[in-house]
């Protein structure tokens, strides 16, 4: 059994304009200990995928369909159809959060409250979901900090936020994330706001807290760099769907769908040659007020058919791990219901 | 038959026509910021309650005199103290003057204090603190102490020195009214246009070439339009605020001149035997400035681009 | 299966050998007061010096906080300079008056980081295109428009846009409306200030041909602000390196990313992640330990000094000068002429190893 199995899930947005449709029918799994890397711009619905796992959309949010399983336990957002319901799935998802699940913020800077001591931020989760004395919540939040390689933890203890730097906040809010040896941590852009060289200091912490502990970690970016650096398998989100699905040397090697292919053609690899063009992806990202139809990517892909206009593409698999939803893969009759 | 059907399928699997994928798509239906701020107003209840009353006191302002059969300073012994009835529509004042009547003029001298000075405050406001806040530096410094001296002497002190110098009228009253009254407008562009400044398309405009003055009035001002309309609705209910004030006092418009604080004046006396005639100019008052503070607001809330 | 299009990579045309923009000893210092103590500068920008030839890109790369911001300010003249000088074509612009500086605008300019930012949300598409022809006062209002629709044609937009606001489109295609407002002036030199890093990924590339497509037709000389290596490799004929308001390293891109000199370089090199598994699983990773230093108090001497694993006494006391070899120069104490000597080649990790054994 995996440690997080996610099914058909579906979130909607009410706005002003209409329905915004961020999660399409979206089904991953998350085997402990692994890092799984979800990559998508900004509108793919990564991030939105994250928080409807934990059970934090706005108000304006609502899970139409699906089913979570965490760790042997159902935590569905979808079917709260009742007070009662929905009251018993917020005293489960209050339980988890912190505890065995916990996430990583992209901001530094805006998640710690800048008027308490750091101490006191790092033992509240503890406090909240151990039973134990303030003195022992002291002394494994010290030894956290040490874990995330803070110098002299102790002094650093009765500090404020605004004396540590933006890659000292990121290893605080990490200690804060495995206060309770988590079972998953979500990361979400964990060092987007972070310049390169402290950027290499965070991953190589990851990396070192997955191998040490044998957390499973899903980590949201939009940076191929960082997924191929740290994670075993990849989710390619494009308009609120994954598009395509594997470990990372599938996705990086044996890419099938356009729009990773597109992605990984689009960016330069500063280890290649310079005279190598970039060939963009045209185009821009769908409106997910009002997506077409079929699939998502079709007014930006070189491949459009007929038939993508028309219907959502099928679903391939090519191995175990490797999946992708696209037309070209699975070019059968048989799979076609419009007419 | 087979065969036909066959065929039909795999077409689409043929490459679609590229015409038919439009990539440079625009997402939103074009829309000026104006209409799209009209389309948000509409939905704001209480702003389009604010705005039918002030417009219902607008009009009532214009065209009240006009429709009347009486004038405002028309005595009439037989008729002390009437009720509502058909010929006195509001009934008449300790003196037999009609109160509707007196009401309209009331309602244009208030409305025109409100909207005026509100419009001086507007100009004086937003081309002072514009300068202050672009211009930055010492300007900066000595244009808000001077604001600062100014504003340190009570408003009211300013209302009542001028009317003992220039006598009790509506001249008298919207100069009293806007020397202090521009402040809380430059304060409020000033920090505006500060923040402003700072952004990228300002930085872009300098870079182009262009020169303080349409950095200031063509960028700056226009994005700040929001915060300043917010303010100027507000300007307009505490103008008319302090005009009623000053009449109910006895500093402001002088009798036999009608205005709400001047009537509310005159009927505090009855208010033991006639209190219906407190009644109009007092809900006068009160429909209007809650109507242009609900009206504020409604913009306000239409403005903001977070609403979008 | 159809080849995917293939876009034409532009060479970037001929880099003419002809000095542009001639960048010397600026400084740009700010001053943050608090309270009533003595003034505190913040050295954003000290001693820098180089110099940019007609359709050259010159890439500057640094992290947050470096100066390489304030850098491509100060040459456009929205900060002052504190001191030095900055040549166009050979005249002196440093301190030329509002008004003098007009023609020169119409040559330098700049295309911002922030697409959302950047383009007055009030103004039409057209308006905004237009403003530099009409602050310029260049051509009539008829042509303007054509004008308009042409350069929209130009950045890959359609002319039936002009009459649609900023807030319509997305971050990409703001950012190209942005690159037409500058092309209205027919600009000699641009200075992109991190116009990639708030794009999504698969939009950069587009932003990037176009900048190379538009430079190779032009000859335009950009100066390329970015902390994303990979893209600044690209799109970089020469890259400066900048750590705490100096320049450590120049040189040509290639060549820099082959085999780096300064230290920094080299750290900041090893801690890109490559977007290729392969070589991310064998690449060795300088870590540096630590955060740069306020540029309120810099560190004497070498401003790398506190984080540098090869930091001997002399970078302690002294900001080392810029050694030159052949296009390259770099400013670090281990290519002194007498460490020189003291070693055969270039290659500084062995004083790494010896360190270490001491």
């Amino acid at each position: 059994m995996s440690l997080l199995e996610i099914n058909n899930l579906t979130t909607q947005f009410k706005t002003n304009q209409g329905t915004v449709s961020a999660l399409r029918d979206v089904s991953y799994q998350v085997e402990a200990g692994e890092v799984l890397g979800i990559v998508g711009e900004s509108g793919s619905g990564k991030s939105v995928g994250m928080l409807t796992l934990m059970g934090l959309l706005a108000s304006n949010g609502r899970v139409t369909s699906g089913t979570i399983k965490f760790d042997g336990e159902d935590i569905s957002p979808s079917n709260l159809d009742s007070k009662k319901k929905r009251n018993d799935y917020e005293n489960k998802m209050r339980a988890l959060r912190g505890n065995k699940m916990s996430m990583i913020f992209q901001d530094p800077m805006t998640f710690l409250n800048p008027v308490l001591k750091i101490g006191i931020q790092m033992t509240e989760g503890i406090l909240a979901h151990t039973k134990c004395t303030k003195a022992e919540a002291r002394k494994r939040a010290v030894e956290l900090m040490k874990q995330v390689g803070i110098p002299s933890p102790k002094n650093r203890f009765e500090q404020y936020p605004f004396e540590f730097s933006g890659g000292m906040r990121q290893r605080i809010i990490i200690a804060i994330a495995l206060a309770c040896n988590p079972k998953l941590i979500i990361a979400d852009e964990p060092t987007t706001a972070l310049d390169v060289t402290v950027q290499a200091q965070i991953l190589e912490l990851i990396k070192k807290i997955t191998k040490d502990t044998g957390t499973a970690v899903i980590m949201i970016t939009h940076d191929l760099g960082v997924v191929a650096t740290l994670c075993d398998r990849i989710a390619i989100m494009y308009g609120g769907k994954i598009v395509e699905e594997g470990t990372t040397d599938e996705i990086f090697y044996k890419s099938k769908h356009p729009y990773t292919e597109g992605l990984l053609k689009s960016i330069n690899n500063s280890e290649k040659d310079t005279s190598e063009p970039l060939i963009p992806i045209p185009g821009t990202p769908p409106d997910l007020l009002n997506l077409p139809k079929g699939c998502a990517f079709m007014a930006r892909c070189p491949y459009t058919m007929k038939i993508c206009k028309a219907q959502q593409p099928v679903t391939t698999k090519y191995s175990k791990t490797h999946s992708c939803s696209c037309w070209l893969y699975c070019m059968d009759e048989s799979y076609i219901t419009v007419s | 038959m087979d065969d036909t059907a066959e065929k039909l399928k795999s077409d689409w699997f043929l490459p679609i026509d590229p015409s038919e994928k439009n990539d440079e798509f625009i997402a939103v239906e074009s829309k000026s910021f104006l209409s799209e701020a009209w389309g948000r107003f509409k939905k704001n209840k209480r702003a389009v309650f604010g705005l039918i009353v002030v417009i219902f006191f607008i009009l009532l302002a214009v065209f009240g005199p006009l429709i009347s059969k009486f004038t405002y300073d028309e005595q009439n012994a037989d008729v002390l103290n009437v009720l509502p009835n058909p010929t006195y529509w509001l009934g008449t004042d300790k003196f037999g003057r009609d109160i509707f009547t007196r009401l309209c003029y009331g309602a244009r001298i208030s409305l025109f204090v409100g909207f005026v000075s509100a419009l001086i405050n507007l100009i004086i406001g937003v081309v002072y603190g514009g300068i202050s806040g672009y211009v930055g530096g010492k300007t900066d410094m000595i244009m808000m102490r001077t604001v600062d001296i100014i504003y340190a002497v009570p408003s009211m002190l300013y209302v009542i020195l001028i009317m003992l110098v220039l006598g009790a009228n509506v001249k008298s009253i919207l100069i009293g009214i806007c020397i202090p009254g521009w402040i809380g407008m430059a304060r409020q562009v000033r920090g505006q246009i500060i923040s402003l400044k700072e952004q990228e398309f300002a930085l872009a405009a300098l870079v182009l070439g262009a020169s303080s003055r349409r950095i200031l009035f063509k960028h700056l001002t226009i994005n700040a339009i929001g915060p300043i309309i917010v303010q100027l609705t507000f300007l307009v209910p505490q103008a008319i605020f302090t005009e009623a004030f000053l009449s109910f006092v006895g500093v402001g418009i002088s009798a036999p001149m009608a205005s709400w604080g001047s009537m509310a004046q005159d009927s505090r006396q009855l208010i033991t035997m006639y209190p219906i005639q407190l009644l109009w100019p007092t809900l006068a008052i009160c429909l209007t400035i809650f109507s242009l503070n609900f009206l504020g607001e409604g913009i306000g809330d239409a403005l903001n681009p977070k609403n979008r | 299966m159809k080849v995917i299009s293939q876009f034409l990579r532009f060479d970037g045309g001929d880099i003419i050998n002809e000095k542009l923009l001639e960048v010397k000893d600026v400084c740009k210092y700010f001053e943050v007061k608090r309270g009533y103590k003595e003034p505190q500068y913040v050295k954003a920008v000290n001693h820098v010096s180089f110099e940019i030839n007609k359709g050259e890109t010159l890439g500057l790369v640094g992290e947050s906080g470096c100066g390489k911001s304030s850098l491509g300010r100060t040459l456009l003249r929205i900060y002052e300079p504190t001191s030095g000088s900055i040549k166009y074509r050979g005249d002196e612009i440093t301190h030329l008056s509002k008004h003098r500086l007009l023609p020169y605008r119409k040559k330098i300019q700049m295309i911002f980081q922030d697409p959302y930012a950047s383009l007055n949300a009030r103004l039409t598409v057209g308006e905004i295109i237009a403003e530099p022809m009409v602050i310029h006062k260049m051509y009539n209002p008829k042509h303007r428009i054509e004008r308009v629709q042409e350069l929209l044609k130009t950045v890959g937009l359609k002319p039936d846009h002009i009459r649609r606001y900023p807030h319509e489109f997305s971050g990409g295609q703001r950012q190209r409306i942005g690159i037409a407002r500058t092309l209205a002036l027919d600009p000699e030199f641009i200075v992109c200030d991190e116009p990639i890093s708030a794009l999504d990924v698969s939009i950069q590339a587009q932003v990037i041909n176009l900048l190379e497509k538009i430079q190779a037709e032009r000859g335009i000389s950009y100066l390329f602000i970015a902390h994303d290596l990979g893209m600044v490799k690209h799109i970089s004929h020469r890259i400066g390196v900048m750590y705490l308001g100096h320049i450590v390293e120049m040189g040509p891109s290639n060549e820099i990313y082959r085999a780096p000199y300064h230290p920094y370089t080299k750290a900041l090199l090893s801690a890109e992640p490559i977007p290729d598994p392969k070589s991310a699983r064998t690449k060795k990773r300088i870590l540096l330990e630590g955060e740069i230093p306020s540029p309120i108090n810099p560190p004497k001497g070498c401003p790398f000094v506190t984080r540098c694993p090869y930091a001997m006494e002399d970078c302690q006391v002294a900001m080392p000068n810029s050694y030159k070899f052949g296009d390259r120069l770099v400013a670090c104490f281990l290519y002194s002429p007498r460490r020189l000597r003291q070693r055969e080649n270039f290659s500084i990790e062995p004083l790494l190893n010896k360190k270490q054994e001491d």
